[in-house]
């Protein structure tokens, strides 16, 4: 099977103090490969290791141990981030750029072609419902609107791996209609989703599979419709899953 | 390294930048105090100096007002000039010196090194301090820092974006002054336009600095506080060394003289790059400098190459640091 990423045995030590001799391990001994072509949901509780798996995979911050590959290419290889598009948890674009603006200067940054950035932008905002809006400036957007702009950003280069963390905060019931179709349509052309969220129903509707990660480490990998059965077949929740893996016993 | 996707980097943040300027308002108020000395350049007029007498073979034979008593010439029966200095409008009027190039001379020289190069420098500090500690918001850069592209690249096209920004601002309030001025006075001394280069190097240094704490703090109170008693620490430094070098402080050891050489090398010198632009506008004669600088220059003891080398040594050096941390930080 093709991994769109992979982290072999990946550790991450955040180094706390003056002289940086104690530490919080974020996360410890991670294995996880993410299929190519699959959207998969990275759940956790709160401070489970998430965000820093994210960050890894993202180079954003470097792993203490392990290896990480992205896209057939170490991580550290900034190359493959060309074809990586990211919407992160809390959104904070310069307020002074308009949707616009916004747009072709972090599709410029991803290295799109202007001659396709310019198109590619408007129809982009025409899909996350911001059409009407391009040219007034972000400091005039309510969340919800920020968050499509966001998604709108994260898909500027129509990338190979897409990353979401957190993407219905803010969403209204349209906007979460627009994301799914936006994930489906990730999908259906080959490209991978890793999705990190704490709203469970949106998990069970749209990932083909799942990892949890408590206490920065990963206890549970498996396709959503196996983990969706107990031991004699029948259909158990989401959330029935994970509530005995968040408390610490691994299933 | 991939230098094109750098340039492009830096291209992109060097209009984010003014994009920035423009959304903080600072665009449009430095225009404003740019506009209020051009105002200020259009009010004054050099009266007095009426064309006189030409004597045989066409040699001017008016003698300057500085250089003779006028009753006296007068009783002589020989003309003298006598021009007059008027400023807002005629509110205020002065002698102006030997002549109309000398008042003018007089003006550029005050709008150069008062307002521009001390009173800018030390505003521009702190109206731009803020951009940096802005864009480097973990919750703003995260993003950024997620593409293909040097983090270096990301930092340097900033930093070139600020200096941009007041390299066209600095441009504007000397240009608009040098012309106006000289639609009033006739006199377009083109001296004074070695201001702006001059003023975004002495900006330069100094906002490297101001970066170099944006990566390590991301604090805009740091950033503005910090790089100011920096400005004044090495004002401090800059001039103390130069008083030792003239006046031999008693007591003095060789080790404490090796280490003020150490800090004058090795920190920027923004009196000598004071002290360059009045000999860049050959200001001596129209504006009274510090004793002991002049004093060095006549002793040919002042270096101005290696001088402003120096400084852009440890600019250099401090967007190195900048950038290095950056390269390894977590975000």
């Amino acid at each position: 099977m093709s991994a769109a990423a992979v982290f072999e045995n990946v550790s991450k030590l955040y180094p706390t103090g003056m002289l940086g001799r104690t530490g919080v391990q974020a996360v410890q001994g991670i294995n996880l490969t993410i299929p190519r072509g699959e959207v998969m949901a990275l759940l956790g509780p709160n401070r489970a290791g998430k965000t820093t798996l994210v960050k890894m995979l993202l180079s954003l911050c470097k792993p203490t141990e392990g290896k990480i590959t992205r896209l057939d290419k170490p991580v550290y290889d900034h190359s493959t981030l060309a074809r990586v598009g990211y919407m992160h948890e809390n959104q904070n674009f310069p307020r002074y750029l308009t949707a616009t603006e916004l747009l072709n200067f972090y599709g410029g940054l991803t290295l799109v072609p202007l001659e396709i950035l310019r198109p590619r932008a408007e129809a982009l905002l025409k899909q996350v419902g911001l059409s009407d809006r391009v040219n007034e400036p972000i400091s005039q957007f309510s969340k919800g609107m920020v968050q499509r702009l966001g998604l709108a950003q994260a898909l500027i280069n129509e990338p190979d791996l897409l990353i979401l963390d957190e993407p219905t905060e803010g969403l209204d019931l349209l906007g979460r209609q627009m994301l799914h179709q936006v994930i489906a349509k990730q999908k259906a052309r080959g490209g991978t989703v890793l999705l990190v969220s704490h709203v469970l129903s949106e998990v069970e509707e749209i990932c083909d599979r799942v990892a949890v990660i408590v206490g920065g480490k990963i206890v549970k990998v498996s396709p959503l419709a196996e983990l969706l059965k107990d031991k004699s077949g029948k259909v158990i929740s989401l959330e029935q899953v994970l509530q005995p893996l968040y408390e610490g016993k691994r299933s | 390294m991939n230098l094109p996707i750098a340039l492009l980097t830096i291209k992109w943040m060097i209009r984010d930048t003014f994009r920035q300027s423009l959304s903080s308002r600072l665009f449009y108020v430095l225009l404003g105090i740019s506009a209020l000395f051009i105002l200020f350049c259009l009010s004054v007029s050099v009266r007095g100096e009426d064309p006189l007498p030409v004597g045989p073979g066409d040699i001017a034979v008016r003698l300057p007002a500085d250089q003779i008593d006028p009753e006296t010439a007068k009783k002589e029966g020989v003309d003298v000039a006598v021009p007059r200095l008027s400023i807002g409008f005629g509110l205020f009027e002065t002698d102006a010196g030997r002549d109309r190039t000398d008042a003018v001379r007089f003006l550029h020289i005050a709008l150069s090194s008062g307002v521009a190069d001390t009173t800018g420098i030390f505003l521009l500090l702190i109206w731009t301090a803020g951009f940096l500690p802005t864009f480097l918001d973990p919750n703003q850069i995260t993003v950024l820092l997620a593409k293909p592209v040097p983090r270096w690249s990301l930092l340097i096209g900033k930093f070139l974006g600020v200096l941009a920004f007041v390299g066209m601002q600095g441009t504007v309030f000397v240009v608009g002054t040098w012309l106006a001025l000289g639609l009033k006075t006739g006199v377009y001394d083109p001296l004074y336009l070695l201001t702006i280069p001059l003023l975004i190097v002495h900006f330069g240094i100094f906002y490297s600095f101001s970066t170099m704490l944006a990566v390590w703090t991301r604090s805009t109170v740091v950033c503005v506080f910090g790089s100011l008693l920096f400005w004044l620490v090495c004002w401090g430094m800059n001039f103390g060394r130069h008083a030792i070098e003239v006046h031999a402080l008693p007591g003095m050891t060789p080790v404490g003289r090796t280490m003020l050489e150490v800090s004058y090398w090795t920190l920027p010198k923004p009196g000598d790059m004071n002290l360059i632009l009045f000999d860049a506008l050959k200001a001596t004669g129209y504006s009274g400098g510090v004793k002991e600088f002049d004093t060095l220059k006549n002793e040919k003891k002042f270096h101005p190459e290696l001088s402003v080398l120096a400084s852009l040594m440890f600019a250099a050096a401090m967007l190195g640091i900048a950038a290095r941390e950056l390269h390894t930080t977590d975000y």
